[in-house]
């Protein structure tokens, strides 16, 4: 028999949505095509109707602590489908940004770093002062701590590596600390709202690491999401991207500060054919290409692509940036002459302070930013396989405790 | 000798449906000249393919015998088969109007004996039966039709040509050399009763409509029904011909739907649980599932609603069916969320009705001053801004025969007011 239910609906969080993007889902009349129509959705636990309803009155706990909405990768299948207009697509993405930044750590830092207000403060102003004062402070710091410089004079003499470490260490640990902390929380939420149905763990976090992990590799949920094979593309690409830059990034620092420590000479700067210049090109160009194909599509198709907020338009645009300025910096080494110092030094110099700054805009603010999801959908999908919901556990548990197929009117 | 008001004028109906008929029978019965004008070559309309109405279960030639029957028997009107109207010139009081009347190859002397489908050697599709089957080109539209005459189809007929009927006819009832003729009236208000269409959900996307032969629309189910359908009665799958032990009617197809048909239609609900109640007559095993968003049964309707569900193999599932598929043997795999449990769906059947709802009939352009008025869905709104034209029945909303008898009998009223000095 049914249950008594009280509901408390946070009307502010309602308006959050629609705000965020969510602005039709008033319109839903829970008919479910939505459900039915996305090939992400589940046996089990089918989305995101049930998602509709919850927003439409204000369920916010029940919302941000739901793993189904990390399924969804807004292809808008249900919103072309939906026969009200209620667009469930943009409804989720919209719940999406609200779940990273109802459990960021601080959280007034997520809800600062997402008001296009703030954008010039947060991520111009701060990044640019705060490294404006390390390179002011690079004299005295090495006058008391004096640091061998390597490598390439050109950048390295006005940003050398100690001090770009030096800087980005701590800024990131912290940032990373909060991410964690974000993350925690949000595990614990998922496990709260699952311990009221009394739902328990069919698999370890590990094996449910690497199967999600290998998913995510090759974007196989992605490709399921049939009327965007373009966007599944420009993701990888960008996904493929960021993380080879990442990897040579971490591989530079290793050469130049550990592989002395184990008596191999650094290598740094690397010549254009090494295999690590190589791959860092590689990804800079398809992190690029990533970004600019998901510009287009958001850009040229916005109804089908589904409506982008500022929170998508900036991850996708500092994407896109940190590659341009990347390569800009790059190409600047190789064009100027460092015997004949002009006015093309300076552009360079500026071309690498701009980087660095939007590099730290992209890292330092990652744990708030749509940046988050990789972290929030990786949490989600792996909670989600750790505790069977996903189809095939979801029959097993069936099996435990038949639910009646049909539900016949009584 | 006058009736009603003492004021005597005449009205133009068109359309020859429930509502259509109403009209003429109350207006003659005010005292007033009618005039009906329907394009097809029977009187009746959609209510002459029903099996039965709801929620009485009678079959329609109930309503309907009543109502034809006070139409034959009156002598203020004048009926066209075959016509429409191309012009309407003048205004209210005062209209002059051109109607087109069809052949039908086949004139008053017409016993409806059959000798000339007996010989006719070209067949076309059935349209009384939504092409579930075959007439011949000589062919009366259905049994109990009114006028009981056969008519020829020009559309397949090859004429003079051929002749056989000609010959085969004793009566003398067949001429192929007919043509079309014009005719003019003149009319003070005219009701306009063009009915309705099934909505044609082959566009709707995952129902498989015109593509899996076992997804039948509600008005097929109904010739199915029905003892004088393809079937005699039998409600059979359209692959095999083979009997039902499973059933899925899927409510809103298409309806409700800003992608297809955005209004409600009021009356589908019901007309599922009607025929739910045809698939449990004949197969009393038979398991029928009901797929809804939200079940529309008002009023007096909840009764029937209620008794229907009572049966145990009753099945209603609240969410709508967005994914139909067919597998080798013919058989339907629906899909849907039960949004009461919150669990995916999927259901596998021998037959899948599709609910579908009500269009405005397309009768074809009339030349008039001043545009119709209609409403966002097509619906004709019930007064029009040249006055005198006045909407009823389905050509103004989608619903029951029952309020199109009444709303036909009010517009009436309307009508009559322009039927003065």
């Amino acid at each position: 028999m049914s249950q008594a239910l009280l509901l408390k609906p946070d009307r502010k969080f309602v308006e959050d949505i629609v705000k965020s993007g969510g602005g039709d889902l008033k319109k839903c009349y829970q008919c479910a095509t939505c459900s039915v129509v996305c090939e992400l959705s589940t046996e089990t636990a089918p989305f995101p109707r049930k998602e509709m309803i919850w927003a439409q009155w204000g369920l916010k706990d029940r919302l941000i602590t739901d793993p189904d909405i990390w399924r969804c990768h807004q292809c808008n299948d249900c919103s072309i489908r939906c026969p009200r207009g209620a667009r469930p697509g943009d409804v989720l993405a919209a719940v999406r940004q609200k779940s990273i930044e109802h459990h960021a750590f601080p959280s007034f830092l997520a809800r600062a770093v997402n008001q296009v207000k703030f954008y010039p403060l947060l991520l111009v102003m701060v990044p640019a002062l705060l490294l404006t004062l390390a390179l002011v402070l690079r004299g005295p710091v090495e006058a008391i701590l004096p640091f061998q410089e390597h490598g390439d004079a050109f950048y390295a003499g006005v940003f050398p590596h100690w001090l770009l470490i030096g800087f980005y260490s701590p800024f990131t640990t912290i940032s990373f600390l909060g991410l964690l902390v974000g993350l925690a929380r949000f595990w614990r939420g998922m496990a709260a709202a699952d311990k009221e149905q009394g739902r328990e763990p069919v698999l370890g976090v590990i094996p449910s690491v690497i199967r999600i992990v290998t998913s995510t590799l090759v974007h196989d949920r992605f490709a399921k999401c049939t009327d965007k094979a373009g966007r599944r593309l420009s993701h990888l690409m960008a996904f493929y991207g960021f993380n080879v830059l990442f990897i040579v990034t971490v591989w530079a620092t290793i050469d130049i500060y550990l592989m002395p420590l184990l008596g191999v000479d650094s290598l740094y700067p690397f010549d254009l054919v090494h295999p690590m210049k190589i791959l860092g090109n590689v990804g800079g160009v398809l992190l690029i290409a990533g970004a600019i194909l998901a510009l287009r599509d958001r850009l040229t198709d916005n109804s089908e692509s589904g409506f982008s907020t500022s929170f998508d338009w900036t991850f996708v645009w500092l994407l896109l940036l940190v590659g341009i300025t990347g390569f800009a910096t790059e190409v600047f080494r190789f064009i100027v002459d460092p015997a004949q110092r002009t006015a093309l030094e300076y552009a360079a110099y500026t071309f690498y302070f701009v980087h660095l700054v939007i590099v730290f805009s992209l890292l330092v603010y990652l744990p708030y930013s749509k940046f988050a999801h990789i972290f929030y959908r990786t949490v989600a999908l792996v909670y989600a396989e750790h505790t069977g919901r996903t189809q095939e556990a979801g029959r097993a548990e069936l099996k435990a405790a038949p639910e009646p197929k049909m539900i016949s009117s009584s | 000798m006058m009736s009603g008001n003492g004021k005597q004028g005449k009205i133009l109906v068109i359309g020859g449906g429930i509502s259509g008929i109403t009209a003429a029978v109350e207006a003659a019965e005010a005292g007033q000249e009618v005039v009906l004008v329907e394009k097809r070559t029977y009187l009746g309309g959609r209510v002459a393919q029903m099996n039965e109405y709801f929620p009485k279960l009678c079959p329609p030639s109930c309503g309907l015998e009543i109502n034809l029957r006070r139409f034959k028997t009156s002598p203020r009107i004048r009926w066209l088969t075959l016509s429409q109207v191309e012009k309407i010139a003048g205004g209210p009081g005062n209209y002059h109007v051109t109607i087109k009347r069809n052949p039908r190859f086949v004139n008053d002397k017409c016993t409806a004996c059959g000798a000339c489908a007996e010989v006719c050697p070209v067949e076309r599709p059935d349209e009384y039966n939504f092409d579930l089957g075959f007439t011949k080109a000589a062919y009366l539209p259905y049994e109990m039709a009114y006028p009981s005459q056969f008519a020829i189809d020009s559309a397949v007929c090859p004429g003079t040509e051929c002749g056989k009927c000609v010959d085969a006819c004793e009566y003398g009832a067949i001429d192929l050399d007919m043509k079309p003729e014009t005719i003019e009236v003149d009319a003070n208000a005219i009701v306009w009763a063009t009915g309705w269409d099934p909505y044609d959900a082959t566009d709707v996307a995952g129902l498989g409509f015109g593509t899996y032969k076992n997804v039948i629309n509600n008005m097929m189910m109904e010739r199915y029904a029905s003892v004088d359908g393809p079937t005699g009665g039998k409600i059979q799958r359209p692959s095999d011909q083979k009997g039902i032990e499973s059933v899925v009617f899927v409510q809103c197809a298409g309806s409700r739907d800003d992608n297809y048909l955005k209004h409600c239609s009021g009356v589908c609900c019901m007309g599922s649980l009607k025929q739910a109640r045809y698939v449990r007559e004949q197969y009393p095993e038979a398991d029928i599932y009901v797929f809804y968003i939200d079940i529309r049964a008002p009023g007096r309707f909840e009764d029937f609603f209620v008794a229907t569900k009572n049966d145990e193999k009753f099945h209603l599932i609240k969410g709508k069916v967005a994914k139909i598929t067919e597998d080798s043997n013919g058989d339907l795999e629906v899909v849907a969320e039960d949004t009461l449990s919150g669990k995916q769906v999927k259901q596998t059947v021998n037959l899948v009705v599709l609910a579908t709802g009500l269009v405005p009939a397309n009768g074809g352009a009339v030349q008039i001053e001043g545009e119709l008025q209609r409403d966002e869905h097509g619906f004709l709104t019930i007064e029009q801004s040249m006055g005198g034209v006045f909407a009823a029945g389905c050509a103004k909303r989608p619903t029951d025969v029952a309020t199109c008898v009444r709303d036909a009998t009010g517009v009436v009223a309307k009508a009559l007011y322009f039927c003065g000095e």
